[in-house]
């Protein structure tokens, strides 16, 4: 709960500011959590994470106790300036409800991707109070994650001594709940009509349900589980529609670039969103006819602002990836060539060399790289690439993974809605809406394309599509609504109606699915594997230190293992992998198998070599499981024979592996 | 009282957060009365049948289980089960097993139609020396599954459903707080709508 205070920190400070800056309690309060977020960022991008924190948060108390102490200095005549507004109080009351909910119900991180990627890396910036690109990667085998998610995280848990799953779930939900609230606020703004603006508030809070209700059961992707996952892919679209109403709801301020910046900083693809919102804003700065003619100056200055702070932001990031990146160390370790080869093993291998020396031989032909432009030359595409493209093909004919129709349906739905919206819309911006309406529809041929590239170079397998999908989808779902809100000629009473009723249907849906496993619960089968493993090394984390080495040994290749063990054992750096040394700890003590293989183990490295390497790599060995070979070969070295759940010191002694009691 | 009610909401809802706020607190107080009203008047057994009760294994169905007497049963295979029907909200074990039975959990469902998934399914809490299942209101039927190997003796020492405790009675699940968060706004909107028609045909009518 103690991400309550940096939330009603931001309340205050909200209050107190917008009476002088002229605006709505809501909109500043966004701005303040997105300048936040971005300072962060930049801050944490030179390793001064922590102490910016401190002066971010001490700015905001000391302005909001200034404001307090105005207000009480004003008295009874001035207090109602400092009235917050309807959505304001909206967003306040949404937030504490889904505190309540989270911190009883601490929904679990479970799904692959969450465990590997955006839990350890929210609890690497926590715990380390630097990013985790700065060196020994504690969290991610890829460094290159943009940070959003965990800059996001350590705002709202400055005040938790400790990192929980359930309080960056709450930072998501806080954000999600911001942008919502930001939106309605603004379409009251430009409509002066509670139940319009309303009504979309509560709309866009179920949306992330009716995302994921379609699929109750699939226990493939998290983000079947609305606001109780960590994937990001549906925080792109919520911070979108949240740059582009912040545009309109500040049209003569540059605000919209705060959030603009945070989106690319959320996943590689929030450069492609950003770039959207910015064609849209360009659209807006352009297309709008004024009686003096067009505004091109004012328009030009905007979109390359836009273009010049994402390109600050994003060479920022890559800057900081060079400047902090380990130099590979040499090998110490020659691990290949340490165990004489048995006599069966040498026969083995004498006939493998013999079957190959028969083949005929052909030409060795380095499979060809996609370059990134065959995103948009089809000649430059590979096979692979093409395959994508046909499956996406028929998922958006015959598939309805996204909402309840096809993507097709959807897609010409949208188009005709936004056409309608875009025709009744005000009149100088009715070119502008077109352009946008148009544009926004070939955007998603031209997403799916990057999609595709994407897919195949990270060699994606099809069942995250519709995960990729969503993001664009709901971007522009969420658009298509705001401009039909804000349109001019659509009567009160048209649009009234139907907000009312596609709430009551939200609600009816929502509640129709069963809240019991939609809502903010965790899922219990999976995500009871995970806690299982919290608990398990519960005790392992009171004997290890921040920084400390541990190797993990657990069955061959299950990687899943691998990846929640690690995550639960930061502090400590749990990887077998490189730990960034350079030397894949992973590979050397075994062959490579392919995963069709039946997964036979093999150990390369004798027991000297073995304890050498742990000598100069590690600080501990965890035993989760070792498999058979694993065990015959270097129980000896183990002070009580090598036992499952274990955590051993590594020493110099003459039996190097001596058993911890935990 | 009318006149009351009238100068009351004059006075006080004459802004739309003033009006947000009190949709919020009317709606919490009827939902409370309602819900805490109706929850314990059903716990003690006078609605919906969930007065507490103590059970034998002859209460349930059992499905691929050797009954041996009525507090004790034998697994017939790696999927035994014991069917109860009946509104639970939740069940206390007091048991002993003859080997670890692996999993101890128990399905539920509000139709009971027989119809179980994983997606309504509870782990036991073990609290003292029993086990403890909790479920959502409107359960109609629970699947107790006594573990994941054939012939494993269970010797139930006590059975018993529908303990009245703060949980539900005063519980509140998620959907709950769902409740409790979205429809006051539907309440604001619609009231929000009626209030401009009002004022609209006001204005008409001084126009005219």
């Amino acid at each position: 709960m103690l991400a309550l205070i940096p939330l009603l920190m931001l309340a205050f400070f909200s209050i107190a500011v917008k009476d002088r800056l002229k605006t709505d309690t809501m909109v500043v309060h966004f701005a303040a959590l997105m300048l936040s977020v971005d300072i962060l960022y930049f801050a944490a991008l030179a390793d001064f994470l922590r102490p910016a924190a401190m002066v971010v948060f001490a700015v905001i108390g000391v302005v909001s106790t200034a404001g307090v102490f105005s207000v009480a200095k004003k008295g009874k005549s001035r207090i109602n300036n400092y009235k917050p507004d309807v959505y304001f109080i909206l967003h306040n009351i949404s937030c504490v409800v889904f505190s309540l909910i989270f911190s009883v119900k601490k929904p679990a991180l479970y799904y692959w991707d969450e465990l590997n990627i955006w839990g350890p890396s929210a609890k690497a910036v926590k715990l380390f109070d630097r990013l985790y690109s700065i060196g020994i990667n504690p969290s991610t085998n890829d460094r290159n994650y943009p940070p959003g998610n965990a800059i996001l995280n350590y705002f709202f848990s400055f005040f938790d001594s400790d990192y929980s799953e359930y309080v960056l779930l709450i930072s998501y939900a806080f954000l999600f709940l911001a942008c919502f609230a930001l939106v309605a606020s603004v379409i009251y703004k430009l409509t002066k009509n509670h139940t319009v603006a309303i009504g979309s508030y509560f709309v866009m809070l179920l949306s992330p349900f009716i995302a994921a209700n379609h699929l109750p059961n699939a226990d493939y992707s998290s983000i079947s589980y609305a606001y109780g996952t960590t994937m990001v892919d549906f925080n792109l679209a919520v911070v979108f529609i949240a740059v582009i109403a912040l545009y309109f709801g500040e049209r003569n301020r540059k605000w919209f670039l705060l959030p603009l910046i945070y989106l690319i900083t959320i996943k590689k693809n929030g450069i492609f969103f950003a770039l959207l919102a910015i064609c849209v804003i360009g659209c807006y700065e352009f297309f709008v006819f004024k009686e003096k003619g067009w505004k091109l100056k004012k328009a030009v200055v905007t979109c390359l602002s836009a273009i010049v702070a994402i390109g600050l932001a994003y060479g920022a990031w890559t800057v900081h990836l060079d400047y902090y990146e380990l130099p590979k160390q040499e090998k110490i370790f020659n691990l290949k060539d340490a165990q004489p080869k048995t006599e069966a093993k040498q026969a083995v291998d004498a006939e493998k060399t013999e079957e190959i020396s028969e083949l005929p031989v052909k030409k060795r032909v380095k499979p060809r790289e996609t370059s990134i432009k065959a995103i948009f030359i089809p000649s430059l595409r590979t096979e692979r690439y093409n395959e994508i493209l046909d499956e996406m093909k028929w998922y958006f004919i015959n598939n309805k993974e996204i909402v309840f129709c096809t993507d097709i349906v959807l897609i010409a739905f949208l188009f005709v809605l936004g056409i309608v919206a875009a025709i009744r819309g005000k009149k100088e911006w009715r070119i502008a809406a077109l352009f946008t309406v148009f544009g926004i529809t070939a955007g998603c041929f031209v997403y799916s394309l990057v999609i595709a590239y994407q897919m195949q170079f990270y060699n994606d397998m099809m069942v995250e599509y519709p995960r990729y999908m969503l993001s664009y989808y709901f971007s522009w779902i969420y658009l298509v609504m705001f401009m039909f809100l804000t349109s001019e000629k659509i009567r009160d009473s048209v649009k009234n109606m139907l907000i009312t009723t596609v709430l009551t249907v939200s609600l009816v849906y929502v509640y129709g699915t069963g809240l019991d496993y939609t809502v903010i619960d965790r899922p219990q089968n999976p995500a009871s594997w995970a806690k299982s493993v919290t608990e398990q090394t519960k005790k392992v984390n009171m004997v290890l230190e921040k920084g400390d080495r541990v190797y993990l040994v657990y069955p061959d290749q299950d990687g899943e293992t691998y990846i929640a063990y690690r995550y639960n054992l930061q502090p400590a750096y749990a990887g077998i992998d490189t730990l960034s040394t350079g030397i894949d700890f992973s590979i050397n003590f075994r062959e490579k198998i392919d995963y069709t293989s039946d997964r036979q183990y093999y150990n390369v490295a004798s027991p000297q070599k073995f304890t050498d390497v742990m000598n100069t790599y590690f600080d501990y060995i965890y035993v989760i499981q070792p498999d058979e070979e694993f065990y015959t070969s270097y129980s000896e070295l183990f002070s009580d024979g090598m036992t499952t759940g274990t955590l051993y010191k590594v020493t110099t002694g003459e039996i190097p592996m001596q058993a911890v009691i935990l | 009282m009318t006149e009351k009610v009238k100068k009351f909401a004059v006075k006080h809802l004459n802004t739309p957060q003033n009006r947000l706020l009190a949709a919020y607190l009317l709606f919490i107080c009827m939902w409370s009365m309602f819900h805490l009203g109706y929850t314990a008047i059903s716990s003690i057994g006078f609605i919906g049948g969930n007065a507490k009760q103590q059970l034998t294994v002859a209460d349930f169905t059992p499905v691929d289980v050797e009954v041996v007497n009525e507090n004790t049963i034998i697994n017939s295979t790696g999927d035994s089960q014991l069917i109860y029907t009946g509104p639970i909200r939740n069940m206390r074990i007091k048991c002993s097993f003859s080997t670890d039975p692996g999993e101890f959990v128990c399905f539920y469902n509000y139709r009971g139609n027989n119809a179980f998934g994983i997606h309504r399914m509870r782990y036991a809490k073990i609290i003292g020396d029993c086990y403890w299942f909790e479920f959502p209101p409107g359960t109609k039927q629970i699947r107790l599954d006594t573990g994941v190997e054939p012939s494993i003796t269970v010797v139930f020492d006590s059975i018993t459903i529908n303990t009245p405790t703060l949980s539900t009675v005063a519980g509140i699940t998620a959907g709950d707080a769902f409740t409790l968060l979205t429809v006051p706004g539907l309440i604001f909107m619609i009231g929000e709508t009626v209030l401009s028609l009002v004022k609209n045909k006001k204005e008409r009518d001084e126009r005219q």
